[in-house]
């Protein structure tokens, strides 16, 4: 019984810590200065910290957090796409949706063209949304079940005024249009489309608005792999028209090498590494990607793949391992790796890791 | 204004294109199907559900439009005209009819009657003093103490107040003498003397006014009017003992007779031939008959002691039957004739039934050889004998013949006057009771008979239909047709008047005998069965049962829907305000619901039933105060249904992306949560609306919930609860509880049917 | 786990309390003045004894002369001693007043949920089993009906021909008026006889719902993929939908019947008042419509409790099953 006490209090004095830890943690990035603004880049995220607090006890006490994103630094230039990519649970998603500001940061800043999203009023900030959009990943939730299309998509641009009124049903149409929508769908209803349909709306809504900048939220994941090359395809042409810029966020590595200039691989809430195209497939320097660009598909039978193989599953975000995150999956992981964190370095001109192997 | 500028751009752009055929492969062929559309087309196709909307419909129809169809108001009481037996008569029997016991042997009986008799007459009593309100003490002699009191009737009463016997005693006075203008006639001979009459007469020469004088010394008063001694009357303190009964007497015929009534010479004459069992006597020059009718004959049994009758046919009838339903070792046994209950009883003793009667008379079943026998005896008697003994299988009955029932008739031989034991009082406010009734009534009694027809006169009475003017409730007027009886008039104006056979019954009550007459009277028309203007009937109210069928269910209807909004308006916007805004407001407002859950509904409604019973809330307001408690204690329901439907429809992807195009919260809610909210509620609220109908009808059942005089089905069904209702008016409470079967079950098919057509994984 | 229950069990008891709370506030503004006529009573036997002093103590007694939140703390104190006092209108004291009645309510609801689960989930499982087709539509038309079917209605016609018209069963009350003269057999099968047409009653109105809960259940079950395997392996109907299916129609079943918990003990007030059975149904409908406001707390504080014991073992249930409810 005693053993049980103890134990217990154990727990708890471990839990207390833990608390107090995390917070320090908070508060020392806090404390850093606000970036500077680029005006190339449209967006610039640094040291974004986002943990979800768990509830535990009889009285719904704290009991830690789940550190969904920890302390996250990167920015999207004007014009380009950057992918994200990482296992599911990584924290690609949140780190998206804080972007746009639907969950509250808890440390860090988003700046938009210079503008700190979270510093903005509520009104503001629903005035500044059009410039700022998501495409889902669902594409047969994302859709309002009971609204025609034409509602759909003319909706948030009515609200916002984003053409004078003579104009409006022009610009619907034409949007349509572009999304490789027909005139005729404007009256149907989202459960007579199809998969891919269903997600032209969605783009079609989010570029009704003339946004700036849009965060796709693994927007091909949920469709066939033929439809998937179609709705790239209309993404990139529609980059190149109307000078999008976007962040991609997917686990499936073929489709971000084609559609992203730049990539960040997350891990577990870290960007472990960042850096263009070109340059992390042609030198993965992570071992995390290494093992996933390993694990590539190459349509071709003779080629022999050398995939690398991870042990041990992803730990759980709210109990991450000490020091790098990696290390307990790692096959080259060192003694400094247990209890040290890596601290991102730029190892090569604009390739960005965070990892002990590359620590000089 | 979207859509149709949409339309518009449609049909230009059609105009303009080139008008070319479209293909059969052409999407714009395919038909568009709002999700609206979507689930009405496949409710259409669920029968069940068309069943229940078709139910819906006709109650709805039948409930609203119904009662302005037939046309009664929700308590509109009907009557209708009865033949019923009311009590019209009233008749008691005097004891010891004619049985004179002296104190004293010495004394002569027969001489002390008349005087005994007519002292007191009405006449005299009123001029003695002694009214309604005197009560007279007289010391005897011996003694004894007696007081005298007005019986009803015309009648004194006379008691023994510290003796043991209850006796009728004369008064003591005794009239003496009646002056005829000079002259006196004195009533009694035997008190005739010529001192006495000088003295009189002197005294009658000298008064000049009226008044009522006592003469001193000898105890004589005297009455005078117009200046002359009329009556004078002799004080006899010392007179003995003398047991007497009253009798009745009956005018028959005009005006004259009833004149003969009242002159008690005539009676004594009458009395004194009576007594002799004379036939004749002569009064006034005019011969006057006495017919006597079967000697009223008092049997008297030796068995048992007592005096007892003899059953008629009828009754020994019944006790015969009685008697054969009784077991081997019962010795009584009870059974009803004619409404009136009596006892059989065996005498093991004696090994002989007799009956027993509710008020301790003895009767002795016959046998119709029995009755012939006793006729023979009854006519076989002596004109003045006393006593005589019939006997009969073995047993013998000592029959002490009293006086029976006389009539006096004239010379021309019709009726003047009927003597009987038999007293009569008329039961309605100044009636006075035909000859021919009391007549018939008293051989009727006298026959053991338990029902008559006299022919009387008596108003041509009908049923007719008036209205009156009600005022219900709310303080309207309302027009209501009832029955009334109504004199048929001539065309002169006046009602007509014809001599009718009417019926009547004996009916015993305690020791009264209650004379019933069948009359036409106008009551509720209760229970009655269905019919031509009552096309279900009536209830126990006298309400027509179909007519309130309707109201109930505008009651039902009106409940049912009242209390769904209530229960939609608290239930949605605290369900919605928990869901949307989640946090602190959510466990706020859960625990606010989980404390209303946590009331218990039936006792509640139970004790604040009661509580609205003892204050005697007026209908209407019962029914609001219902309505209210139905609605508070059923919210939570649906507030706990909307919050989880919200929460799960917040977390969808559509409403993060209205959140991502910066739709403001307001449309937010109604154009995207509530629409997709709406399919759940809309099934909710349609079965809820079967359950709170079913749970109105359970109350009002109980007593708990409307009452009358508004209708309610389940309100209805209580009737039932009584064996006769349920047995026999089936129209009463059947058609209500299949109603309330119905209706839920419409609701139920149409909840259901919704339930189905909203549910998109159907695999039709 | 065990915080869960306790959690659950300090909620319970905190809804129980205001639940009370609510019942004893309106129940003491009844007008029906039962102290005054029990002083009267207690008044005339006893020369002694003065009216207003035994009045008086009556109200002490029973926390009248306090307002209602002094008099409900005095009831919570004594009911938790266990001391609930005399019942007014029975003359006796509560707890036993309730134990002398309780059982037959029992028996009968029992007997009542043994037949509703024999009719109901073969029916269900029938109607699951041919969806779309007339049995099913037959099933679902006699769930819905005996569903909106009112219980003193059923009571109604039930007396009305059986009992009146057909005299098969007898009318009312538990016994024979001849009952003591019978052989304990004899006695048994008098009861009996008396018990069918309360029992049917009972079971009626319930059987639309269980039977339709159980169907919707077996629908799910069998779309599931589990199913379609055992199929595709080849077992005959019998054994899949005896052994796979239906067990596991039975853990929400099971889960569902523990709500008809309290239902048992709380008698059916309206059938018991219809037959006049003396259970516990019809004993406190009469106490709490004269007013007895020592029954009528005792009989609903057992319903609360019984309703709350019902929901924990309910939510157990389903913590047991399902184990995404154990983290809420």
């Amino acid at each position: 019984m005693s053993e049980r006490k103890n134990t217990r209090k154990e727990y708890r004095e471990a839990r207390a810590e833990n608390l107090r830890v995390l917070k320090e943690r908070v508060e020392l990035i806090q404390s850093r200065p606000a970036p500077v603004h680029d005006p190339e880049n449209v967006l610039e995220v640094s040291n974004l910290v986002k943990y979800f607090p768990i509830r535990v006890g009889l009285f719904s006490q704290l009991g830690g957090y789940v550190r969904a994103v920890d302390d996250v630094s990167f920015s999207i230039k004007r014009g380009t796409t950057m992918g994200l990519v990482g296992e599911s649970g990584c924290g690609k998603t949140t780190i998206g949706k804080t972007t746009l500001r639907l969950h509250d940061k808890t440390a860090g800043n988003i700046l938009f063209n210079g503008i700190n999203i979270h510093e903005l009023a509520k009104e503001e900030l629903r005035r500044l949304r059009p410039k700022i959009q998501m495409i889902f990943q669902d594409p047969y939730s994302s859709l309002s079940p009971r609204l025609p299309i034409a509602e759909i998509i003319g909706e948030a641009v009515r609200e916002h005024q984003v053409v004078p009124k003579e104009e409006f049903d022009d610009h619907i149409d034409y949007i349509m249009k572009v999304c490789g929508l027909q005139p005729y769908h404007k009256d149907r209803y989202p459960h007579e489309f199809s998969g891919g349909q269903r997600q032209r709306i969605c783009i079609a809504r989010s570029l009704a608005l003339k946004p700036e900048f849009i965060v796709c939220d693994e927007p091909v994941s949920a469709l066939d792999v033929s439809i998937q090359a179609q709705i790239i395809n209309l993404l990139m042409d529609l980059q190149r028209d109307f000078g999008l810029t976007y962040l991609f966020i997917s686990h499936d590595l073929s489709v971000v090498q084609h559609i992203s200039d730049t990539i960040g691989v997350m891990y577990l809430g870290d960007m472990v590494e960042y850096a263009s195209k070109e340059a992390i497939f042609a030198n993965p320097l992570h071992p995390y990607t290494e093992a996933l660009f390993s694990a590539i598909p190459i349509p071709d039978p003779t080629i022999k793949m050398n995939r690398i193989i991870l042990e041990g599953s992803i730990p759980s975000p709210a109990n991450p391992p000490r020091g790098c995150k990696f290390h307990t999956r790692c096959k080259r992981c060192m003694d400094c790796c247990k209890q040290d964190v890596p601290v991102t370095r730029e190892v090569e001109p604009g390739h960005f890791v965070a990892c002990h192997l590359y620590d000089k | 204004m979207l859509k149709r500028k949409l339309q518009h751009h449609e049909g230009e752009a059609a105009a303009t294109a080139k008008p070319e055929e479209m293909k059969l492969d052409d999407a714009r062929r395919v038909k568009v199907l709002s999700p609206g559309m979507l689930v009405y087309k496949r409710f259409i196709r669920n029968k069940l559900a068309i069943a229940g909307t078709i139910i819906l419909v006709v109650m709805a129809l039948f409930s609203i439009f119904g009662p302005m169809i037939v046309g009664y108001s929700q308590d509109q009481h009907f009557r209708r005209p009865e033949q019923m037996f009311m009590d019209w008569a009233q008749g008691s029997e005097n004891r010891n009819d004619w049985n004179l016991y002296p104190a004293d042997s010495s004394i002569k009986v027969s001489d002390y009657r008349i005087p005994l008799l007519n002292a007191v007459s009405k006449e005299k009593k009123s001029r003695s003093g002694l009214g309604a309100d005197a009560a007279a003490r007289y010391e005897l002699p011996n003694g004894t103490v007696m007081q005298a009191t007005d019986a009803n009737g015309g009648a004194v009463e006379l008691r023994v107040l510290n003796g043991v016997s209850n006796s009728y005693i004369a008064s003591g006075e005794l009239l003496v003498a009646i002056f005829e203008g000079e002259k006196l006639t004195f009533v009694h001979d035997s008190l005739n003397s010529p001192e006495l009459i000088a003295e009189l007469e002197a005294l009658n020469a000298e008064i000049t006014e009226s008044a009522q004088v006592e003469i001193s010394g000898e105890g004589y008063r005297a009455l005078i009017t117009e200046g002359k001694i009329r009556r004078l009357s002799l004080f006899l303190p010392d007179q003995p003992l003398l047991f007497m009964t009253l009798n009745a007497y009956l005018p028959l015929g005009g005006k004259d007779t009833a004149a003969l009534a009242k002159d008690f010479v005539f009676i004594s004459l009458a009395e004194e031939s009576l007594a002799e069992y004379l036939t004749t006597f002569t009064y006034e020059d005019i011969e006057y008959t006495l017919d006597y009718s079967v000697p009223d004959v008092n049997l008297r049994d030796a068995v048992i002691g007592r005096n007892i009758t003899l059953a008629s046919d009828g009754l020994s009838d019944a006790a015969e039957e009685a008697r054969l339903s009784m077991m081997e070792d019962e010795t009584v046994a009870e059974f009803m004739y004619n409404t009136e209950k009596f006892r059989l009883l065996y005498d093991t003793e004696a090994e002989r039934y007799h009956i027993e009667r509710m008020n301790g008379n003895i009767i002795i079943p016959t046998t119709p050889e029995m009755r012939e026998a006793y006729t023979e005896f009854l006519e076989g008697l002596e004109p003045g004998a006393q006593s005589d003994v019939f006997t009969w299988d073995g047993f013998e009955y000592r029959a002490n013949i009293g006086r029976s029932d006389v009539t006096v008739l004239d010379a021309e031989g019709a009726a003047v006057m009927h003597i009987s034991d038999l007293r009569f009082g008329a039961l309605g406010a100044g009636m006075t009771l035909p000859n021919a009734f009391i007549l018939q009534a008293t051989e009727a009694y006298r026959a053991d008979l338990t029902g008559f027809t006299v022919d009387m006169e008596a108003p041509l009475m009908e049923p007719k239909e008036t209205e009156r003017v009600v005022t219900d409730e709310f303080g309207n007027e309302i027009i209501e047709t009832t029955i009334e009886m109504v004199a048929v008039l001539d065309e002169d104006g006046n009602p007509i008047i014809e001599v009718q056979e009417v019926e009547f019954l004996i009916r015993f009550s305690n020791e009264l005998i209650y004379f019933q007459r069948e009359e036409t009277v106008v009551v509720l028309a209760m229970r009655g069965p269905p019919s031509k203007g009552h096309l279900l009937g009536t209830d126990v109210n006298g309400m027509d049962v179909l007519s309130r069928l309707m109201y109930g269910g505008r009651v039902s209807m009106t409940v049912g829907f009242a209390v769904i909004f209530i229960e939609l308006l608290i239930g949605v916007i605290i369900g919605g305000i928990a869901g949307f805004y989640g946090g602190w407001v959510d466990n706020a407002l859960m625990r606010f619901v989980d404390l209303f859950n946590s009331i218990p509904a039936w006792p509640m409604y139970i004790i604040i039933g009661s509580v609205l019973d003892a204050l005697q809330t007026p209908a209407t307001q019962r029914l609001f105060y219902l309505m209210a408690l139905l609605g508070l204690l059923g919210w939570t329901g649906i507030a706990r249904m909307v919050r989880g439907q919200i929460l799960t429809l917040r977390e969808q992807e559509f409403m993060v992306a209205t959140e991502a195009t910066g739709i403001r919260a307001g449309n937010r809610i109604f154009k995207h949560l509530v629409p997709n909210v709406m399919p759940l509620l809309i099934v909710s609220a349609t079965m809820g609306l079967g359950e709170i109908i079913l749970f109105e009808s359970t109350l009002s059942f109980l007593g708990l919930g409307v009452k009358y005089p508004m209708a309610s089905w389940g309100a209805m069904i209580t009737q039932a609860e009584q064996m006769y209702i349920m047995r026999t008016c089936w129209f009463i409470w059947v058609p209500a509880g299949c109603l309330i079967l119905l209706t839920v079950l419409g609701f139920n098919f149409v909840g259901d049917g919704l339930r189905d057509a909203f549910d998109p994984k159907m695999k039709r | 786990m065990t915080k869960f229950l306790i959690r659950r069990l300090i909620f319970g008891l905190i809804v129980i309390l205001l639940g009370m709370m609510v019942v004893y506030t309106v129940i003491r503004s009844m007008p029906a003045d039962y102290v005054k006529g029990m002083a009267r009573r207690l008044v005339a036997g006893n020369q002694l004894l003065k009216f207003e002093d035994v009045y008086q103590q009556l109200l002490e007694d029973y926390g009248l002369d306090k307002g209602i939140i002094p008099g409900y703390a005095q009831w919570v104190g004594n009911a938790v001693q266990g001391k609930f006092g005399n019942s007014w209108h029975y003359n006796m004291p509560v707890t036993q007043k309730f134990s002398d009645v309780i059982w037959w309510s029992v028996l009968m609801s029992s007997i009542s949920l043994i037949l509703e689960v024999i009719i109901c989930i073969p029916l269900g499982i029938l109607a699951a089993r041919k969806q779309y087709s007339k049995t099913d539509y037959g099933v679902t038309i006699f769930a819905l009906i005996t569903l909106s079917f009112p219980t003193f209605f059923l009571a109604a016609i039930l007396k009305f021909v059986f009992a009146l018209q057909l005299r098969w069963l007898p009318l009312v009350y538990l016994r024979s008026a001849t009952h003591q003269f019978m052989t304990p057999m004899g006695k048994v099968v008098d009861i009996a006889r008396h018990l069918i047409m309360p029992i049917i009653t009972l079971a009626f109105v319930h059987v639309g719902a269980l039977t339709r809960y159980t169907r919707t259940n077996m629908l799910d079950v069998l779309n599931t993929d589990y199913i379609r395997t055992a199929r595709a392996k080849g077992l005959p109907e019998k054994v899949v939908i005896n052994k796979h299916a239906f067990r596991n129609t039975l853990i929400p079943l099971v889960t569902y019947m523990s709500y008809l918990l309290p239902a048992i003990f709380t008698g059916a007030m309206i059938t018991e008042t219809m037959f006049s059975i003396p259970g516990i149904g019809k004993i406190s409908f009469d106490a709490m419509i004269m007013g007895d406001i020592p029954f009528a707390m005792f009989y609903t504080l057992f319903i609360q409790l019984l309703t709350q014991l019902s929901l924990i073992l309910a939510d157990i249930m389903y913590a047991a099953v399902d184990p995404r409810v154990r983290v809420n």
